[in-house]
């Protein structure tokens, strides 16, 4: 609704796909977002938090489901990320946003990953966070940052 | 033409010959070819002289003081200081005092080590990391080149740089101080010129970063003088009293020998530039939240690797090596306390916060931008894609981006000419055709 106020501000949309288990792609995504951000100039706190939500998405894509999308849209007074994926989804919600809780396997939290701060992360950078989760089928996750709130 | 002067390097026009070797190798997407000639945008040079390296031509060159020294005669007393990577030029190892010897027999009143400036810093890193005021990562303000690539590349890390001079312009301080004291002359009729093994030191000296004026007066490059201390060091003898910088301090020519010296508990280096961007991209994500300091220096193997040094930086560094071994590993306590008491009184502070500089961004307006990003995306899609840069810009990205913000067109990529050429060929091919139909039905009825 706010978007109708304001005709003359287009919002640009984007949409990366991604991989389970594509390490070698992992991050592009976010940092084409990243770049994108960057070039049209919010300040460098703002595109920091959404990188760090982009970038933890992304890589909860790479590590836990089978593949997923983010998909953003940004506009001056708005930016959106979605991370949607096909994937086992959460099971515990309330216990997934814990600090420190994980259910990535040894061998991914040997690589680094799985720290158990990736939701939490995501969650302390983001003024809007939704989290939809339905088991055995997917996640779906977005997050919204107001640049000039 | 007075903002020019401010780019630590030019290009030789004549000796420029449009390959785009720079282009390719700018980490800031700095250069660009037009008209057969590079040209740098200004506010996105690092000052790494990563350029001055590759370009096959020598047609980049860094603007420092002239080699005959006339700057000299403006100051009624002038001082050479020395980046420690001079030790390290001369195949052997030999002792500090006579290389300082010699630089001064070139024309100087007196000779000062860079490296003092680094035994000061070490004291104040301590200092800073103990205070524990600081964000973490600190992120080391020793190279000058790494301090801009923050401002911009990675403005968010700011916070994280340490609020310190650097080794050179402490060293640089203490110098005017100590021969203004000793010697009773005016601080501004002291000249300091900096013996420098790379570009970023010149800019940090023109525009510093932190401070509104900087203590250094000129900047000399290393390999430019180079021959003439070769030739003086057949004479001079070993001066030992101009050598007083510690071992661990003359360490930090190479990468790592500023952590050796800071001694923070949990720390990282990382040198060479692309080394240390990849650092700042995991650093912006937060990821070295546990780390307590950083030390990055964007020249391969650190200071030398510098773009104005003479010999092979992996040599350099042994020679480093050996000769830190024959000295004293730090400065006596009295003098470490000393510096102790200046930190205190935040002598080695910076008196300024550093700005970002978000240059990357196609206009100033963020709805303009956008359209000018979505404009961007669209052009993209019709470039090849085979980053050849025979168009000047480093990308296709950067060229698509150029063209939104109106820098460039689109017919500067060699593959969109062809198209174009192609297309208004067959366009004309189709004219004439029609025309000898025309012609040819005239006749016909005519008949």
């Amino acid at each position: 609704m706010e978007k109708q106020k304001k005709p003359v501000t287009k919002d640009i949309k984007h949409e990366y796909s991604i991989k389970g288990m594509d390490f070698v792609a992992a991050g592009e995504a976010s940092s084409n977002i990243k770049h994108t951000l960057q070039l049209i100039g919010f300040a460098p706190a703002v595109i920091r938090r959404a990188a760090i939500a982009a970038y933890e998405a992304e890589m909860n894509i790479v590590i836990h489901a089978w593949e997923g999308v983010l998909i953003t849209s940004i506009s001056p007074e708005r930016i959106e990320i979605i991370a949607a994926d096909t994937g086992p989804g959460i099971p515990d919600i309330d216990q997934a946003m814990k600090e420190g809780y994980s259910t990535a396997p040894d061998h991914i939290r040997e690589m680094g990953f799985g720290a158990g701060m990736g939701l939490p992360n995501i969650r302390n950078v983001s003024d809007e966070f939704t989290l939809d989760s339905s088991l055995g089928r997917g996640t779906t996750l977005t997050v919204v940052i107001y640049p000039t709130a | 033409m007075t903002k020019k002067h401010f780019l630590c390097d030019i290009v030789d026009a004549e000796k420029c010959n449009g390959c785009t070797n720079c282009v390719k190798n700018c980490p800031t997407e700095a250069i660009r070819v037009r008209k057969g000639t590079a040209i740098t945008i200004e506010e996105r040079c690092i000052n790494c002289g990563n350029c001055i390296r590759t370009c096959p031509y020598h047609a980049k060159i860094a603007i420092t003081d002239p080699l005959d020294l006339r700057r000299l005669r403006e100051f009624k007393y002038t001082i050479a200081l020395c980046s420690p990577v001079l030790y390290s030029q001369f195949h052997r190892v030999m002792p500090p005092g006579k290389i300082l010897n010699a630089v001064k027999a070139l024309g100087f009143d007196d000779v000062f080590q860079e490296s003092i400036g680094a035994d000061a810093f070490m004291v104040a890193a301590r200092n800073l990391l103990k205070s524990r005021r600081l964000k973490k990562p600190v992120i080391s303000s020793a190279c000058p080149a790494v301090v801009k690539l923050i401002q911009v590349r990675f403005p968010s890390l700011i916070d994280n740089i340490a609020p310190l001079l650097s080794p050179m312009e402490i060293a640089a301080k203490l110098a005017r101080e100590q021969v203004s004291r000793n010697k009773g002359i005016p601080e501004d009729q002291i000249g300091i010129f900096m013996i420098t093994p790379c570009t970023a030191k010149v800019t940090s000296i023109k525009r510093p970063v932190g401070i509104d004026k900087s203590p250094i007066d000129g900047a000399i490059a290393m390999i430019h003088l180079y021959g003439n201390i070769l030739n003086a060091l057949n004479t001079v003898p070993d001066d030992s009293s101009l050598a007083k910088a510690s071992g661990m301090a003359i360490g930090w020519a190479r990468s790592g020998g500023e952590t050796i010296a800071v001694n923070a508990p949990n720390y990282l280096v990382a040198d060479g530039l692309n080394n240390v961007i990849s650092i700042f991209e995991e650093a912006e994500m937060g990821h070295f939240k546990d780390v307590d300091y950083i030390e990055c220096l964007v020249c391969q193997g650190g200071c030398v690797g510098g773009p104005l040094t003479v010999e092979n930086p992996f040599l350099a560094r042994i020679m480093t090596r050996d000769l830190i071994k024959k000295l004293p590993d730090s400065l006596p306590p009295e003098t470490l306390k000393t510096a102790d008491d200046l930190y205190q009184k935040g002598y080695f502070h910076h008196s300024k916060t550093i700005e970002a500089h978000s240059v990357m961004t196609l206009n100033q307006d963020i709805s303009k931008a956008i359209q000018m990003v979505s404009r961007a995306e669209e052009i993209l899609r019709t470039l090849p894609g085979l980053d050849c840069c025979s168009c000047g810009s480093p990308s296709c990205r950067a060229l698509a981006e150029d063209i939104a913000q109106g820098y460039a067109s689109v017919t500067d990529c060699i593959f969109k000419l062809l198209e174009n050429i192609q297309d208004s060929a067959q366009d004309m091919l189709n004219l004439l055709k029609k025309e000898k139909r025309i012609r040819d039905m005239g006749k016909g009825s005519k008949k």
